[in-house]
Order: structure tokens, then C-alpha cells, then sequence
């Protein structure tokens, strides 16, 4: 029987290294920071705490990403006090900023570096590109709202993330343009995962889709395809669930 | 000039103003199914409910004040019952409720509690003048209660008459009108009628100008607001009718087919999404009668059926936007019946968008059956080869447990055993439904065949049973005898070429399963497993969700949550148990609870804050008969709704001829109950014998009734109903006046107070109601209700001797 991810050996020790991290943006940030910006960095080292690592994301370029990207830039003003809790939040036009955990869980599951290069189908408020930015090579990412897609781009730019490119348009048949790519996310599957999006997908790839209701994402399918270009999926449970099956085995 | 107000006056005015609550009520239910999701109709039903509890605390409080007020109460009470209502229309769209913040926002909290607030409103208004009569005329109130009853089933019929034409807006402004009609009634004098007169006239160029041009907003988080973001999106149709509200979008980037292979080398054809209420149906496909374009068919998990089959007979249950009756034709059906439930849809598929699909629902070997599936199955005496029953909900709803509240009659194990029947020997039920993580329904939806193969005597159900999935669908088969060797090779076949994997088929591996879309474990093979070994029992106990298979006594086929697993689902979830509720039930109990307070708090406190040197012996009594009575006639009411829904197979026929039925036969029997008031007699002593022998004999002949009934048109159906629930409902009317009459006689003071009490225990019992049925069934619901009638009973001759002695 499996039991809920908890605090793990290795929590004690990455913390630690948050923790430095930490005071080293703080210096970096020092006098210039507002005690505001402080005071967002303290809970964003909460939220990663708490909600990341003690949920089992271990990657320490995510979490270092995690830690750096604020995002309460990302959210509508009237949310910004909850921009750092444990949960999705509107960000207008019927679209979410996702639960940070899953931003975090579904950047690790790509398993990305440096050289990466990744589609993201569904900007929204940009928060998951900024998040991908200091991990990979470059990020493409497409949005079919114009009014998203737009205030995006201004927001990444202004935040410094050069190496994303946003384009408003229909993420169904992807961005020939750039393609192939070593990942793909899908943040606006609905229900249908586009042909089109697979054909631009490399050999080894990965693309990874969020599964349930426009608010709540209840699980994420992992779809992988090998070097001969054989698709398999792997259905990944963003919390683990523990099943009481009656077996006797 | 002071006119005097006649009885009958009163009792216009009542009829008309009892007339408009339940209309209102009724759309805004419908209102709300459109906007959010449909469980808040139990949130309404309650709130109305309190308002008319809440009214009678009020008098209670005040009645010193208003007793001698009649008149202006029941020519202002309408009055604001109207403005209430057309200002909650607009404040609706200012509050900008979103209720899946709820659980994180606290300011949501707020903007629901103001929602609450102006729902109740118009209720405490209208419920207001009704209780006030009962208290300013207490030598009439089985005359009053008769008008109240009689009015509220005209306003069923009304529903009934205007549904099929109108928006709810349209429906608002007629109620408007019965309003202010209400008022006018009451009012005593020339200005007040004028007033009354000049409201009812105003509000026709408001309505045509202004009202009926306010739109009504969807949650943004329902599928079709989302769909309306994409490029170029347009709604193209947009019809109300007694199903709901259906939409047709047309949006070059609108795709949509779930159970489509990853294998896939087809492109999807243009297509438009179906909507209804918000949530999507399915995608019109554009079709010009060139098979080769819908080559994509062969690739779902729904094209299964076909490789077993040859050339089939093929009976589709939810034809809605025509994939599977397109599915099909491309796969050579013999002959294709599609039953379809929503007139709206069938018409706008074989009209609008007939050149568009193809033609697909009016083609020459397709039959098209505008009924709900169960009635159809019901009534045909045909066999099918295949019986195909599809997604019936959108993956948002899925997922969020909205329709865990909803009654599915297609889901249980009398349906399938009834699919088995309509199948010839060797046919095939096909089954395919979104697989939700943890599994739930496509377990509870394996032990429903399992249990309805066993009951039509198939000794060995794991020969005729195969389950595949997709990575987001699963498609159940069941065969009328066993699966062959070489169908099982077929699937094999059928399902390596297409990325599909096989969770169960006789004889599988464990190694077999888990191939293409693998899960962490292969929940649904270790299922059928244990669901066909002799661990069955320990299954359903373990598994941490309700999957025992849903019967016609417990039709509650989305409902999974266990809540004595609440504690499992904590440790295993956290937080991030949110989105694995079921709200809908989650808001029933929270709903129940709340009012339970509430109620509580407006029973108990008024008492010492009364001017009426408070007596406390022998308010037990008052108590116990006034809410044993609420209860038990909201539990009987729900739990014969729920029964003639089966006979006659349309929700809004159903509820409209219950309740209207109820309704109006209760308040004749309120008038018995006032010929016999002056007798010693306790006459309620039989009126509940008769309904227990009602009860009695209309559970015992449930299934011969549902026989007799299926070979009916409709609106006998409709007639027979009615006639079968009048010995049921007129005794159920004549308690209630019964017991008013007897405070009438010396203890006037409390009639209000006994009002609320009733009021309040009617919220209660509708909450109650659907929370033993979900865990006991229906039947447990009706015992109750008869045991309750049966304390009410006896509380009533307590309640006399009491009377006696004071």
C-alpha cells in the first residue's frame, strides 16, 4: 500500500539550499527591493516549501525557477494577495494561472535543459513560460485569446524573459515554424489532443497534458514518444492516491 | 374610498401570488442550471423554502402589528415580490458569483451569501401575504390553504404551457403579471388599484425594451464560454426549451472527439459544437456523404462494436449532435434507431443543420425517436444488435461531481437487464464514459453489468464482458452470450493498431493490460477482477468510492463519495482534495446543515421575544406535528417524483405533473379538511391510514404500473399519473389546515409561528430526502414519510386534548 509523498530524507538539505538562495536574491535584490518584494520572496520560499518540494518535486532547476519567478506579477491585481497560495486563480476570459505545485510538477516531468526547446499551447497570464525560461534553451508559446496573448508578451518582456516568444493563434495545429520540439505543454487540451501537435514533437519528446474541468486539473497524461516515433502516454496523478482495493495479494 | 376585501378576494390574491412564487421558483432552477451548474437547484428549493419559514417568524414577531394590515400586505407584498425579482436579475450580473473560488476566497463567501440573500428575498415577500391570511383569517384557513395549493398548480401548468416557447425572461414577465394581479386583488382602494394597474401595465415596454435584452451570463468556466474564446468563434443557434438551453457554436478552431486513437492519420472534418446549458454534447460534423472523409470513425474506441458485429441493427441512445449515428453509417449499420430526448436538438439537426451533418438524421434506413432511452426501451418491442449509450455529460461536469445529485434511470441494473432483453442472441451493449482519476465510474458501471447479467441468469458474466480505454475514454462491451475466441482476437487487433488498451476481457493477463496508456496501476483490470471473484462484497466496502451498481431505488449513478471515507480522502489527498469532491452531494449536506441552524435559530428564539405571554406546555407538541408534517410531505412528494419519472421518462413532464398534481389535489383536501374541522372526529387519523395503504400500493405495483404505463402515449401517461396520485395527495392536505385550525381555536398566537416551523422542516425534508435516498433508496425515503404522517398523528390528538383542556 502507498502512502501520500511526505517530507523526505532530502528535504532537510534542498531546503537549506533554499534558503541560500534565498538570501542570495535577497542581497541581489537589497536595496533596491521594496519591503513588498521582500516580503512576496518570503512566500514564494513558503510556497515551495510547503506546496513543491514537501509534494516530492525535487529538480533543483525547477525549484530554483520557482523560486525566482514572481508571481504575483502574473496575476490579476485583485488577487495578488493569494497569488502564492495553494491554488489556481482567474485571470480573466475564463482562463486560470495554474496551481503552483502543477506548474512545478508538470515542468519536471519534461525533464528539459539547457538546449530545450518547448512549445507551450495556452499562454495565459505567461506565468508557466517564465517558469520554463531560465531552464531551457527557448520557449514558443501560443495563445489564442489576442488580449492574453498580448499583455503576456508586454509582461515577460518586462520581466526579462527573452527567450520566450509569444504569438496569438489557434495552438491546434501548433507553430510549424519552430518546430521540432524536444516538449510540448498543452494547457487547453479540451479533450482533444492535436494531431498536428504530435507530428511536431521530436523523436524522445515529450508533451504533457492537464485533464479535467477549466478550473480544476484532477490528473495530467504524459505522452512520450521513442526514438523510432512510437507514441505511448503515461497517466500521472498529480497527488498520489491510495487505493483500498480489498486485494489479498 | 376604503373597499372592503371579500374572502374571495383574499383567495385571488393568494392563488395568483402562490402562482408566481413556484413559477419563479421553477426558472430559477432553470436560470441557474444555465449560469452555473444544476446542483444549485437544491441551494434554490431550500432558500425558498426559508423564505417562507422566515415570513412566518415575522408575522410571528409582529403580528400584533400587521394581524390588523392584511389588505396592504397583500396589495404591497406583490408588488415587492416583483421588484425583488427584477432587481435580482440585474444585481445577479453585479455580484459575479464564481463558485468554483469558493473554497479558496473568502470574498466569494460573501458574493454567495448575497446571492442567497436576493434569491430569498422575493420568497419572504410572496410568503409573507400567504402566512399573514392564515393568521388574519384563522375561521378560513382550509380555504386559504386551498387557494395557496390550487394557485401553485396553476402556476405547474403555467411552466408547463410557457416552456416550450419562452426564455426565462419571458417567463419572469408573465409571472410579473400574475403578480401584479395578485395585487390588484388585494387592494382596497382606487389608488392602490391604480398602482397596481399602472405596475402591470409598465411592465410590458420595460420587459420588451430593456429586460428581455439583458443577457444571461454563463460561468466562464463552463465549456461553452470557453469555446466562445476560440478564433472566429459565433454563436449560430441559441434555443430554450423544457430541456435547457441548447447552443450551436461555429468556430474554425472548434474540435472535438474524445475517444479518438493517438494513431490516428486522419484529419477531423469542420464541425460545430452542440451545447446544452453551457456544457458540450458533442460536434456536428460536416458531412457530404463521402465515407472516405469520416475515415477517422474507425479510429475511436466507440468503433469497436462494429468489428464484432456484422452489418448490425443498431439502436443509439443519446443520438445528439449524430456522431454515432454517422459512426454507423460508416460502419455499414443495417438500420440505425436514434433516440433522442431534447426536440430541440432533432430539430435543429433535420433542419438547420441537415444539409450540413449530411443528412444524418433524416436518412432512409435511420429512424429518429424524440423520447428519453429508458421509455424507449421500455415501450419498443424490437431487438437491437447492438445498443449503443454514450458520453452523457462533458468532461468539466465529470470532473467536478456536479451530476452526482442526478437521477439516471439509463444507469442501473434494471436498465441494462432491460438493454439485455432488446438485444438479439449474440447483440452487444456498447458503453463508453470519460475515465475520471481514481476510477469511479467506469468501476461502478462494470458491477452494474456484472449485476444485471447475473439477474437475467448468466451464470458466468466475466464470458461476456470487455473493456478498453483510451487515454482519456473507456468503452464497455457486453454481449447477450459469450465472447468468442476469435472476437477476442479481433480486439486484440482491433486495439494494438490504435493505442487502446484492453482493461478486461475473459481470460486476459495482467501482463496483457497496461500497455499504451499506462497508468500507475491498472485499477480497472484488478476491478473487474475482484468484481467477478467472490471478493466482490469486500470490494465495494474497501474501494474508497461508492461503486456499488446504481438500482431504480438508488438512481444516483455519479454519486461516489463514501462519506464515511472522508477521513481516507484527507490523508490521501491534502488540500488537493478539492477537485475530487462531489460538490453537488458536498452541497446538499452543507445546504442541510445551514438550515438546520437556521432553523433552529427561527423557531427557538422568536419564542421568548414574543408579546404573547409565552406557555410553554404543549409547544412540544406544535413542534413535533407541524415539522413531522413538513418533512414527511416534502420526503413523499420527492420520492413519488422520483418513482413517475420512470413512467413518464421526461424530467419536466415528470416534475411539472407531480408536483402541479400534488399541489393542487392537496389543497381539495384541504377543503375536507374544513367541513370535517367542525366534528369531533380527528379526521386526519384516516386521512393517514390512506396514505399508508397509498404508499402501500403504489411501491407494491411499481413495476406492473411502468408495463401498463410504456404502452401509453404521453399525455395519458400524463392523465393516468395524475389520477394515481389524487388518493395520495388530498388526504396529504388535510393535516396541515387540520392542525391550524386546532391553534385557531386557542391558540391563535402561534399560528405563524407554527407556519415556520412547517416551513422550515419542508427545507429540511427536501435535503433529507435526497441524502437517505443516496444511501438507502427510495423506498427508505416513503417508510419514513408514512412513519412521520403516523407521529403527526398522534401528535394531533395531543394537540386537541389540549385544546379540550385549556
Amino acid at each position: 500500500m502507498k502512502y501520500p509523498l511526505r517530507y523526505r530524507a532530502g528535504t532537510p538539505m534542498v531546503f537549506t539550499v533554499l534558503v541560500a538562495l534565498f538570501l542570495y536574491i535577497s542581497v541581489l535584490q537589497g536595496t533596491a527591493a521594496p519591503s513588498d518584494e521582500t516580503e512576496f520572496l518570503e512566500r514564494r520560499m513558503t510556497m515551495v516549501k510547503n506546496q513543491i518540494m514537501e509534494r516530492g518535486v525535487r529538480d533543483p532547476s525547477v525549484l530554483r525557477s520557482m523560486m525566482s519567478v514572481p508571481r504575483h506579477k502574473f496575476v490579476p491585481a485583485r488577487y495578488i494577495p493569494a497569488a502564492y497560495d495553494d491554488n489556481p486563480l482567474p485571470i480573466g476570459h475564463g482562463q486560470t494561472i495554474s496551481q503552483p505545485y502543477i506548474v512545478a510538477y508538470m515542468t519536471e516531468i519534461l525533464t528539459l535543459n539547457k538546449k530545450s526547446k518547448v512549445l507551450e499551447v495556452g499562454t495565459g497570464s505567461g506565468y508557466q513560460a517564465a517558469v520554463l525560461s531560465p531552464i531551457v534553451g527557448h520557449v514558443y508559446t501560443i495563445e489564442i485569446i489576442p488580449e492574453l496573448a498580448t499583455s503576456a508578451a508586454l509582461r515577460l518582456k518586462e520581466l526579462g524573459y527573452h527567450n520566450v516568444t509569444v504569438a496569438t493563434g489557434d495552438g491546434y495545429y501548433g507553430w510549424s515554424q519552430h518546430a521540432p520540439y524536444d516538449a510540448i505543454i498543452v494547457t487547453a487540451a479540451g479533450g482533444h489532443i492535436p494531431p498536428p501537435l504530435l507530428g511536431q514533437l521530436k523523436n524522445n519528446g515529450s508533451m504533457v497534458i492537464p485533464v479535467g474541468g477549466a478550473f480544476l486539473i484532477q490528473n495530467l497524461v504524459l505522452l512520450n514518444k521513442d526514438k523510432y516515433g512510437s507514441v505511448t502516454t503515461r497517466n500521472l496523478m498529480p497527488v498520489r492516491f491510495v487505493p483500498l482495493t480489498g486485494r489479498h495479494d | 374610498m376604503i373597499l372592503p376585501l371579500s374572502l374571495t378576494r383574499i383567495q385571488i390574491s393568494i392563488a395568483l401570488i402562490s402562482a408566481a412564487l413556484i413559477s419563479y421558483q421553477v426558472v430559477l432552477v432553470k436560470v441557474f442550471s444555465i449560469q452555473y451548474w444544476y446542483h444549485f437547484a437544491y441551494l434554490i428549493i431550500s432558500l425558498a423554502l426559508l423564505g417562507f419559514g422566515a415570513s412566518g417568524t415575522f408575522i410571528f414577531l409582529s403580528q400584533k402589528l400587521l394581524k390588523e394590515r392584511l389588505p396592504l400586505i397583500l396589495f404591497l407584498c406583490p408588488l415587492l415580490f416583483l421588484l425583488s425579482i427584477w432587481t435580482n436579475i440585474c444585481l445577479n450580473r453585479v455580484i459575479a458569483f464564481n463558485p468554483l473560488m469558493l473554497v479558496w476566497q473568502s470574498h466569494e463567501i460573501f458574493r454567495f451569501l448575497l446571492l442567497s440573500i436576493c434569491i430569498f428575498i422575493p420568497f419572504f415577500f410572496g410568503a409573507l401575504s400567504i402566512c399573514l391570511s392564515f393568521t388574519a383569517v384563522p375561521d378560513h384557513i382550509h380555504k386559504i390553504y386551498f387557494a395557496n395549493l390550487t394557485g401553485s398548480g396553476l402556476g405547474c401548468v403555467l411552466i408547463l404551457l410557457t416552456v416550450f416557447h419562452a426564455g426565462p425572461y419571458d417567463i419572469v414577465f408573465a409571472i410579473s403579471i400574475i403578480a401584479s394581479g395578485a395585487s390588484l386583488a388585494g387592494s382596497t382602494s382606487r389608488t392602490r388599484m391604480t398602482i397596481a394597474l399602472a405596475t402591470m401595465i409598465a411592465i410590458i415596454p420595460l420587459h420588451i425594451f430593456i429586460f428581455r435584452h439583458i443577457p444571461l451570463e454563463m460561468s466562464v468556466f463552463k465549456d461553452l464560454p470557453q469555446a466562445q474564446n476560440l478564433a472566429e468563434a459565433k454563436k449560430e443557434k441559441e434555443l430554450f426549451g423544457p430541456l435547457g438551453l441548447v447552443t450551436v457554436l461555429d468556430s474554425p478552431a472548434y474540435h472535438y472527439l474524445p475517444d479518438l486513437s493517438l494513431n490516428c492519420p486522419y484529419a477531423l472534418p469542420a464541425q460545430k459544437g452542440l451545447f446544452l446549458d453551457g456544457n458540450t454534447v458533442g460536434a456536428i460534423n460536416q458531412y457530404h456523404g463521402n465515407t472516405d472523409s469520416i475515415r477517422y470513425m474507425d479510429y475511436r474506441t466507440n468503433a469497436l462494436p462494429y468489428k464484432l458485429l456484422k452489418n448490425p441493427d443498431v439502436l443509439i441512445i443519446g443520438g445528439g449532435s449524430g456522431t454515432e449515428i454517422l459512426n454507423a453509417r460508416y460502419h455499414s449499420a443495417r438500420t440505425v434507431s436514434a433516440v433522442e430526448m431534447n426536440r430541440d436538438i432533432v430539430h435543429l439537426m433535420q433542419s438547420t443543420y441537415r444539409t450540413y451533418s449530411g443528412e444524418i438524421y433524416s436518412a432512409r434506413n435511420t429512424h429518429i425517436v424524440v423520447e428519453e432511452g429508458r421509455g424507449y426501451l421500455q415501450k419498443t418491442d424490437r431487438r437491437f444488435d447492438l445498443i449503443q449509450i454514450n458520453l452523457s455529460e462533458s468532461m468539466g461536469a465529470a470532473s467536478a461531481g456536479v451530476y452526482s445529485l442526478n437521477e439516471n434511470y439509463l444507469f442501473t441494473t434494471e436498465a441494462l437487464m432491460l438493454c439485455l432483453d432488446r438485444l438479439t442472441p449474440g447483440g452487444l451493449i456498447s458503453i463508453s464514459l470519460w475515465i475520471k482519476y481514481p476510477p469511479r465510474a467506469t468501476i461502478k458501471i462494470l458491477a452494474t453489468a456484472i449485476d444485471a447479467l447475473e439477474k437475467r441468469g448468466k451464470e458466468n458474466p466475466a464470458s461476456s464482458i470487455i473493456m478498453i480505454r483510451s487515454w482519456q475514454t473507456a468503452t464497455l462491451i457486453i454481449k447477450n452470450g459469450s465472447f468468442r475466441r476469435e472476437d477476442i482476437e479481433s480486439t486484440r487487433k482491433f486495439c494494438k493498431s490504435r493505442l487502446f488498451d484492453i482493461s478486461y476481457h475473459p481470460g486476459i493477463r495482467a501482463d496483457e493490460t497496461n500497455v499504451f496508456n499506462r497508468l500507475e496501476e491498472e485499477l480497472l483490470y484488478e476491478a473487474a477482477i475482484s468484481l467477478l471473484s467472490p471478493q466482490r462484497e469486500r470490494f465495494y466496502t474497501m474501494y474508497p468510492f461508492h461503486i456499488r451498481p446504481a438500482t431504480d431505488d438508488m438512481p444516483f449513478f455519479s454519486h461516489f463519495f463514501k462519506i464515511q471515507m472522508i477521513r481516507h480522502y484527507t490523508t490521501s489527498f491534502d488540500r488537493a482534495l478539492i477537485p475530487f469532491m462531489d460538490w453537488g452531494y458536498m452541497l446538499v449536506w452543507i445546504t442541510a446543515c445551514i438550515l438546520l441552524l437556521l432553523g433552529i435559530l427561527f423557531i427557538l428564539v422568536p419564542l421568548p421575544l414574543s408579546h404573547h405571554p409565552v406557555r410553554k406546555d404543549g409547544l412540544a407538541y406544535v413542534i413535533v406535528y407541524f415539522g413531522a408534517l413538513g418533512m414527511a410531505y416534502m420526503l413523499l412528494e420527492i420520492s413519488i417524483l422520483q418513482q413517475f419519472i420512470r413512467y413518464l421518462y421526461d424530467p419536466v413532464f415528470s416534475a411539472t405533473v407531480v408536483i402541479g398534481s400534488f399541489l393542487v389535489y392537496s389543497g381539495i383536501g384541504s377543503l375536507f379538511a374544513g367541513r370535517a374541522g367542525n366534528t369531533k372526529f380527528p379526521v386526519i387519523v384516516p386521512a393517514v391510514i390512506v396514505i399508508g395503504i397509498m404508499c402501500l400500493i403504489v411501491f407494491t405495483f411499481d413495476w406492473w404500473l411502468q408495463n401498463v404505463l410504456s404502452s401509453l402515449p404521453l399525455w395519458l401517461r400524463m392523465v393516468v399519473c395524475s389520477l394515481i396520485i389524487a388518493p395520495l395527495a388530498i388526504p396529504m392536505g388535510i393535516p396541515f389546515p387540520s392542525g391550524l385550525s386546532e391553534l385557531a381555536s386557542y391558540r391563535q398566537w402561534t399560528i405563524p409561528w407554527a407556519w415556520s416551523i412547517n416551513g422550515f422542516f419542508s427545507v429540511m425534508g427536501g435535503s433529507f430526502a435526497v441524502l437517505i435516498a443516496i444511501e438507502w433508496g427510495f423506498t427508505s425515503v416513503t417508510i419514513l414519510a408514512t412513519v412521520l404522517y403516523i407521529i403527526s398523528a398522534v401528535m394531533f390528538t395531543r394537540l386537541r386534548m389540549r385544546g379540550v383542556k385549556d
